[in-house]
């Protein structure tokens, strides 16, 4: 492991070395916070990096945009808690059977929209989460409007809802998992055939990728993260009502992986807390919250594009660079000394 | 029951119309899908329901006074950001999300300055039903149908009789060979934007009197006004007022005659369909394939 | 190996290809040359399925593939360079060319998301393919950058080089030497003549008449839709309607 290390460059070490930093940081929080609460609350970012990475394979990678996937969340979390309640299946293998039933889904609507132009697939989404939305409304037995309870988390034996640190473990683990998994994929065939169908999905075409099939298979992949991620917040929370899943909230996970960096493994991660700060001490001000939302948007659109991740990695390129002189002049000032 | 159903369709369809016509209006003429529409309903609702009720200006006042801020609201608009972003060359999906950005700075800023509570919108007229054909159904309604069909006709005159019209007309089918005959494209656009602002702020002093000036009302009939755009074909301006009164009307049908709290998911659905088996809409005129 | 029969297309009222027949041989270099407008990339484009076409046929060792998906011909083994550049911008020089490689690459879902040992195997093969393709070019030592970052020559070197990587039976070239100064215009000559070596066959649209008579074994010159001589390049140089498409026409 060490001496891989030291065949990296110094930025890439930089890199490795921040991220560890973060996961040590992370992994060691819970012994200093012990307010139940404020650890609820570091657990559902998990949710929320869960989601917006199920986005980013769609917009950041595959170059199509969705302002509905709310919607898979809410089929993920319904699906997950009808099972739970009903069957008696473990919940953990529900949240798993509800991710792929939200693929499923996703791939369903995905194949008529995979033919519209940005715009109008856009529309098709916001259509399609609105529809989603009124369906939950119109179904009694989800008792939509006073919410339904479900089932607490076990996995092997432990009950994970039983104490708050349980899930703030989880969900680092889950988190963990999804991101390796993407970057997995951003370096691999399927991926790299997504980004060239963001790119030029005509001169895709004639180098041999059926558009049509990844643009499909993006839509799939970040539906089943997307439902797995409504599973998981409907079962950590304890509680879903079809209130949590009204259209314009989708949007929340857009402005995530644009402020944190499109087609980055750690921007859904910068987004999400972001956003889960902001949304807490903002808690009052919901108009003020709503502006100022709208506005990080437009600035990050207009002057980085990039993300945060974008700016990280130029902070990251400097300090890189500094270190190199740094070491340089060392070995020049021993050179001259012997 | 049969003509109060097709009566409140009518009306309905023909807001829906024109709440799709400020978006088609756009499109054509620029290619944005423009989600910002929808909070200009808001923002027009909740000028002209202060001038009316708080000023005290009388309703036609009011409502060209209205149109006119608005107007001057969605030139200054298109001039001071979408057109920075259009140089920029911002790619269309993004520019999408511009919109939508600008909608929420738009829908959190009439919150701060409005109030998240509704206004009640008092009535223009003092009777307040009318009787038509064993229907009873409010002036407002009737009024709202009328002008519908009154801004209709001012927007066809306007692209197809005047010079500005006709220039944005040349602007949309090729903004370069537009700029070669000596028409400002910049101008252009901001005309076009600033009549989808007037059209938005018709919608907002029709529906005000119908659900009340709310911060929630552009989201609550935006989605309409696309689906009715949608359904005629997105762009084309007379398409968008056929696809509202269609719209209106099976909506007005499902809530009349199977349950009220289904219609809006048929709505919804419908222009969900229409988009997945006939994204051009009835009347062909963009394409929008994709590979 | 590519034979055309009878293609028309038309844009609205335009006939921008009028009946045009022909035969590309294996393992030969056929050019295609005429006045600029005169459809041929329009024909380029019925052969490699992006255009459709309702009247006549293409066919592809002998089998019909008239009309056929883009990415269904290019499995089957044609490949093609573009008049404009069509480079995926944002992504490294080696991951384009390694989309060339994409159908040839089995692996599937479960590999790329969880990189079996198997699928590490293929990916290693796959770059040491698309490698090889960058040196054809000259290209291996900008594979790291980012392809919107090389220059217009160097960007037409390297769609050459991801359709290699696609592993052709024939290769389309679409002006390859546009935009080219003579230098790299004489490399081009040596990197196409070494692509016939390889038992590719070539059928290359050319403006620049010096170009394609030297590299050319078989030659048709088409104006306004119409396929008007074919033959040797000699024998297309010295033919009067080919004289007086070039300097009477354009």
């Amino acid at each position: 492991m060490l001496t891989r290390f030291k065949t990296y460059t110094t930025q890439e070490k930089v890199t490795r070395c921040a991220i560890l930093a973060l996961a040590v940081v992370l992994l060691v929080l819970p012994l200093f916070v012990t307010n139940s609460y404020r650890l609820y609350f570091f657990s559902m970012i998990g949710v929320y990096i869960i989601a917006a990475s199920g986005l980013d394979v769609l917009v950041g990678m595959s170059g199509q945009m969705s302002f509905g996937h709310i919607a898979f969340l809410a089929y993920g979390g319904y699906i997950s808690v009808l099972l739970s309640n009903y069957t008696g299946i473990p919940v953990i293998i529900c949240m798993i059977i509800a991710a792929f039933a939200s693929a499923g889904i996703g791939m369903v609507i995905a194949v008529p929209c995979a033919k519209l132009r940005a715009q109008f697939l856009v529309l098709a989404t916001i259509a399609f989460s609105f529809f989603t939305y009124q369906l939950i409304c119109n179904l009694h037995f989800l008792n939509p409007y006073r919410g339904l309870y479900t089932e607490h988390m076990v996995l092997f034996g432990l009950d994970l809802n039983s104490d708050y640190r349980y899930t703030y473990y989880f969900s680092f683990a889950l988190v963990a998992i999804v991101l390796v998994l993407k970057s997995l994929l951003s370096k691999s065939k399927a991926g790299r055939a997504m980004m060239a169908v963001r790119d030029n999905s005509r001169s895709a075409d004639g180098m041999g990728i059926n558009v049509r099939h990844y643009k499909v298979l993006a839509f799939a992949i970040s539906a089943f993260l997307c439902g797995f991620a409504g599973a998981y917040m409907a079962h950590l929370t304890g509680f879903i009502v079809s209130d949590s899943f009204v259209q314009p909230l989708s949007f929340n996970f857009v402005l995530m992986i644009i402020f944190g960096g499109t087609n980055t493994v750690f921007g859904p991660v910068i987004g999400a807390f972001m956003y889960q700060l902001l949304n807490e001490l903002l808690a009052s001000a919901q108009a003020w919250r709503s502006v100022l939302y709208g506005v990080i948007v437009l600035i990050f659109i207009a002057f980085l594009p990039g993300g945060c991740v974008a700016g990280l990695r130029r902070a990251g390129r400097g300090l890189a660079k500094l270190i190199d002189k740094n070491q340089a002049g060392k070995e020049t000032a021993r050179n001259d000394k012997s | 029951m049969l003509i109060s159903v097709i009566i409140a369709g009518l009306v309905m369809g023909a807001i829906y119309g024109m709440v799709g016509l400020g978006f088609s209006i756009i499109f054509r003429a620029s290619g944005i899908m423009n989600l910002a529409q929808s909070e200009m309903i808001t923002l027009a609702s909740l000028i002209g329901v202060t001038l009316y009720q708080t000023v005290g200006l009388s309703f036609w006042l009011a409502l060209a006074l209205t149109m006119l801020i608005m107007f001057a609201f969605g030139a200054l608009l298109q001039l001071g950001i979408i057109s920075k972003y259009s140089d920029r060359g911002v790619a269309g999906i993004y520019m999408v999300l511009v919109t939508l950005g600008l909608s929420k700075v738009i829908n959190g800023g009439c919150e701060l300055i409005f109030g998240a509570n509704p206004i009640q919108f008092p009535s223009v007229f003092s009777v307040s039903t009318v009787n038509i054909l064993g229907a009873f159904v409010t002036p407002e309604r009737i009024l709202s149908f009328f002008l519908s069909a009154l801004g209709m006709l001012v927007i066809h005159l306007f692209l197809t009789k005047t010079k500005v019209g006709i220039a944005t007309r040349a602007c949309a089918s090729d903004a370069v060979a537009a700029e070669a005959c000596g028409i400002n494209v910049v101008k252009s656009n901001a005309v076009v934007w600033g009549l989808a602002s007037a059209v938005a702020a018709m919608c907002g002093m029709m529906l005000g009197p119908i659900y009340g000036a709310a911060i929630s009302l552009g989201s609550k009939v935006g989605t309409k006004g696309m689906a009715s755009s949608v359904s005629g074909g997105f762009g084309n301006i007379y398409g968008a007022m056929v696809g509202g009164l269609l719209l209106g009307i099976v909506e007005s049908f499902v809530g009349g005659y199977v349950n009220s709290t289904m219609k809006d998911m048929v709505a919804y659905l419908l222009l969900f369909l229409m988009l997945c088996v006939r994204p051009t809409g009835l009347f062909n005129e963009q394409a929008v394939r994709d590979v | 190996m590519i034979r055309a029969e009878n293609v028309t297309v038309r844009f609205g009222g335009v006939v921008a290809v009028n009946d045009v027949s022909m035969h590309v041989e294996k393992g030969k270099v056929t050019g295609l040359i005429g006045p600029n407008g005169a459809g041929k990339t329009t024909l380029f484009n019925t052969i490699n399925g992006v255009q459709k076409t309702p009247e006549g046929h293409v066919y592809f060792e002998g089998k019909e593939i008239t009309n056929g998906k883009g990415y269904k011909l290019c499995e089957a083994g044609i490949s093609r360079t573009y008049q404009q550049i069509n480079l995926f911008l944002s992504m490294s020089v080696l991951n384009n060319v390694m989309i060339g490689q994409h159908c040839r690459i089995p692996y599937g879902l479960v590999g790329s998301l969880f990189h079996t040992p198997k699928m590490r195997r293929q990916e290693q093969a796959a770059r040491e393919e698309c490698i090889k393709c960058l040196e054809l070019v000259g290209m291996a030592d900008k594979k790291d950058l980012p392809a919107g970052a090389l220059a217009y020559g160097e960007q037409r070197l390297i769609e050459i080089a991801r359709a290699l990587a696609t592993k052709p039976k024939v290769l389309l070239l679409d002006e390859p030497a546009a935009g080219m100064n003579a230098t790299e215009k004489l490399t081009l000559n040596n990197i196409i003549q070494n692509i016939t070596k390889m038992g590719i066959t070539v059928l290359i649209i050319e403006h620049d008449m010096a170009v394609i008579m030297e590299i050319s074994d078989y030659v048709y010159v088409m104006d306004d839709g119409h396929l008007i001589a074919e033959g040797t390049p000699v024998e297309v140089q010295n033919n009067p309607a080919v004289i007086a498409a070039y300097l009477g026409g354009a």
